[in-house]
């Protein structure tokens, strides 16, 4: 079956954003699912480069407790 | 040495006195600024809800440093963090070009609201300002 993939573009591309900062945790909760993991960019579409800062970003706000490694709300 | 723009972040215990986190703090600032450094921004985001527990607390005051450093003092002021009980984590980071450049951005974009303020914003942005004046005092 042919299914047609819609193209997603990377959000920070085009926000224009070169720097993701660990601190801004509402914008990193919504590159993490419910359980609190990453979403991996074939789900999210962004592009390599701005993964690989956001990952970064993620983590160290995971180590300041302002956003979960593993979130407890999920059922 | 070359200056280097670095940010500062820990969490203290919020049963703790405010008395003593504003002691812990001019303690910080005094180890910043003995090696050549030099404390730009102080910033206490204040008692927050941590993700998850840390030593059974599930609260926390964040308080955050931005600060200019040749890097010497960096090791002594993590080994003191790391040696008081109070503090539950800390995270130092070296500024990168594009987050001096974003940080930048910021700065020119809240200089330009404060001198041109909108009619319907300047009570919000009075308000912002006085917040600001008494977290910092």
């Amino acid at each position: 079956m042919i299914t047609t993939r819609k193209k997603r573009i990377c959000r920070f591309c085009e926000h224009g954003i070169s720097y993701i900062d660990y601190k801004d945790e509402k914008r990193l909760v919504r590159f993490t699912n419910e359980a609190g993991k990453i979403i991996p960019r074939r789900i999210s579409g962004t592009c390599a480069s701005h993964q690989r800062r956001l990952v970064r970003a993620i983590k160290r706000a995971r180590g300041l407790a302002l956003i979960p490694y593993i979130s407890e709300r999920m059922s | 040495m070359e200056l280097k723009k670095y940010e500062l972040t820990f969490i203290v215990d919020a049963q703790l006195e405010q008395q003593k986190i504003d002691e812990l703090v001019e303690h910080v600032e005094k180890l910043i600024s003995g090696n050549n450094g030099k404390v730009i921004k102080v910033d206490h985001w204040g008692k927050r809800r941590l993700a998850y527990e840390i030593k059974r607390k599930q609260y926390g005051h964040y308080i955050y440093f931005l600060f200019e450093s040749d890097g010497s003092n960096i090791k002594s002021i993590e080994h003191d963090l790391n040696f008081n009980e109070s503090v539950l984590r800390f995270l130092t980071v070296k500024l990168s070009k594009q987050a001096l450049k974003s940080l930048g951005d910021l700065e020119s974009t809240e200089e330009a609201e404060s001198l041109e303020p909108e009619p319907v914003s300047k009570d919000v942005v009075e308000k912002s300002e006085d917040t600001e004046q008494e977290s910092s005092e």
